[in-house]
């Protein structure tokens, strides 16, 4: 929880970038589920403003004592900024928080976005009737994403664009070396992926995207009625191929037993039928089919990180706890079924 | 006969999933966190019951690779290897110790699997064949399934 002190930092610092210099009062702070990467907290701020009294609902994301992955907030603050009045529903950003002294690690703060809930990893049907819709939603969404110029939005000011021919070396470097760095044992089956890519590198993407890098279920927040308040965790986001979050949208993981379904959520050519319009170009399964792959090796870069910080006793967390066995077995399985199948050195 | 871990588990699991977290009102994070605590004791009783198991299955398949690949033309130094790991015989059966081993035996498959892949004869394409349905053996025998609450 956040410490007294800290509470009466955070309303300074609010007091500053909201309030007409009267105080402001931080009130009914709770922590909120999910997101290992940081800690989300709830909180109505109470203050003065062109001399009328109000309340707003605030967010506040705090790097835990060690992040599992390393992540810049300024890059999530940017990127959540990089999606206002562009179609993607994202938290509206307030205050980057850089000092640490004010909260203890740094932290970002957004409008905290109402009758807004997060579908649980454990239920077995958390959109009941409303699938077909959410689903729609959710690659629309994604799509509109994709077709976002990054080069015009201020996730371009803090974030370095590959070249279109690098996108691919950079993601499988940089999560490759994770595993190198934080696996407990030898991954065998996701050191022939890392091969297997290496060997088999991806078509250039046409044009570059903002790539969210986390684009998945239990990542958004819904209304309980069909429609998806808002796209959430943007501490991944990058500039890429926009194949890379459609692929891990699609990792069988997500689909949570329901692999017939595009994310558990709607038939497949449905779910690309809606991006390629929305994000206004197509689909390409060569390159697809190279970022699939991908994923199951991003993600157990991701789990072997949460297996680390567990065993160094870094971490608690329970979520890290299941998807350090839970995650790391589903992805070892699906990579091993399915470059078993495939044609000697390569991808399918 | 007492009640297995696995049953122990599953019991655990049930008063936190049932009871307990019916009893956290209004603090969705601690809700959420019973809640993964739960899902994680059903894991853990599917897998309290097999983990040995599981281990030696998988060690037994490396190790009978491991004898068949040290007949097969590669560099002697990994031959020479391959051959002293296939015959040696698992000792503790502690599953720390198990797990231990199975590490070691598959750094060792990671470097067979790269001599294979390197080789462009027959022989090393049967035995790449060979590697995967020992990978798939591994990754099926760890299989879990995710629990619903």
């Amino acid at each position: 929880m956040l410490t007294a002190g800290e509470i009466t930092r955070l309303e300074a610092f609010l007091a500053r970038a909201l309030s007409d210099g009267g105080a402001l009062q931080v009130k009914n702070v709770a922590r909120l589920p999910g997101g290992a990467s940081r800690q989300t907290y709830s909180f109505d701020a109470v203050f003065s403003q062109n001399g009328s009294q109000q309340s707003r609902g605030f967010i506040l994301r705090r790097d835990p004592p060690d992040a599992i992955v390393d992540t810049d907030r300024a890059l999530e603050f940017a990127a959540c900024k990089s999606m206002q009045d562009r179609g993607v529903p994202a938290p509206r950003p307030l205050a980057l928080v850089s000092d640490a002294r004010v909260l203890g690690a740094p932290a970002i703060i957004t409008e905290r976005i109402e009758n807004a809930h997060a579908a649980s990893a454990f239920h077995p049907d958390p959109f009941g009737p409303h699938k077909d819709s959410i689903g729609r939603d959710y690659f629309a969404i994604l799509g509109r994403i994709a077709a976002i110029d990054p080069y015009v939005t201020p996730l371009a000011e803090v974030c370095v664009a590959p070249a279109p021919h690098e996108c691919w070396s950079r993601e499988l470097d940089h999560w490759a070396r994770i595993i190198a760095q934080d696996a407990l044992e030898p991954q065998p089956i996701a050191q022939a992926a890392i091969r297997r890519l290496r060997a088999n590198p991806p078509p250039s993407p046409p044009r570059l995207s903002i790539v969210h890098g986390d684009y998945r279920i239990g990542n958004f927040l819904h209304d309980r009625a069909g429609v998806i308040r808002a796209i959430i965790d943007w501490e991944l986001t990058h500039i890429g191929d926009p194949m890379e979050d459609l692929a891990w949208a699609l990792d069988p993981l997500w689909a949570q037993g329901r692999h017939h379904l595009a994310a558990g959520l709607i038939p497949m050519e449905d779910a690309i039928e809606i991006w390629e319009d929305e994000a206004d170009q197509d689909f390409d399964a060569e390159r697809y089919q190279w970022w699939s792959i991908f994923s199951c090796v991003k993600g157990i870069a991701i789990w072997v990180s949460s297996a680390r910080a567990l065993f160094e006793h870094r971490r608690s967390d329970p979520v890290l706890a299941f998807s350090s066995w839970y995650c790391l077995t589903r992805h070892n399985q699906i990579l091993a079924d399915r470059l078993s199948r495939a044609r000697r050195g390569a991808l399918a | 006969m007492k009640p297995s871990m696995s049953h122990m588990l599953l019991g655990a699991a049930a008063a936190i999933t049932r009871d307990v977290i019916g009893h956290v009102n209004g603090d969705d994070y601690a809700r959420e966190t019973l809640g993964t605590i739960g899902a994680m004791l059903m894991l853990m009783a599917q897998e309290a019951g097999r983990t040995a198991d599981t281990l030696v299955t998988e060690q037994n398949a490396l190790r009978a690779l491991f004898a068949d690949a040290a007949a097969l033309p590669l560099d002697p130094n990994l031959r020479a290897r391959l051959s002293s790991a296939s015959a040696q015989m698992g000792g503790s059966l502690k599953i720390e110790d198990l797990s231990e081993e199975t590490a070691q035996l598959n750094a060792l498959l990671v470097e067979l699997h790269e001599a294979a892949e390197a080789s462009a004869y027959d022989w090393a394409e049967a035995l790449e064949a060979r590697i995967w349905e020992v990978l798939k053996l591994g990754a099926e025998c760890r299989a879990i399934y995710l629990p619903t609450l």
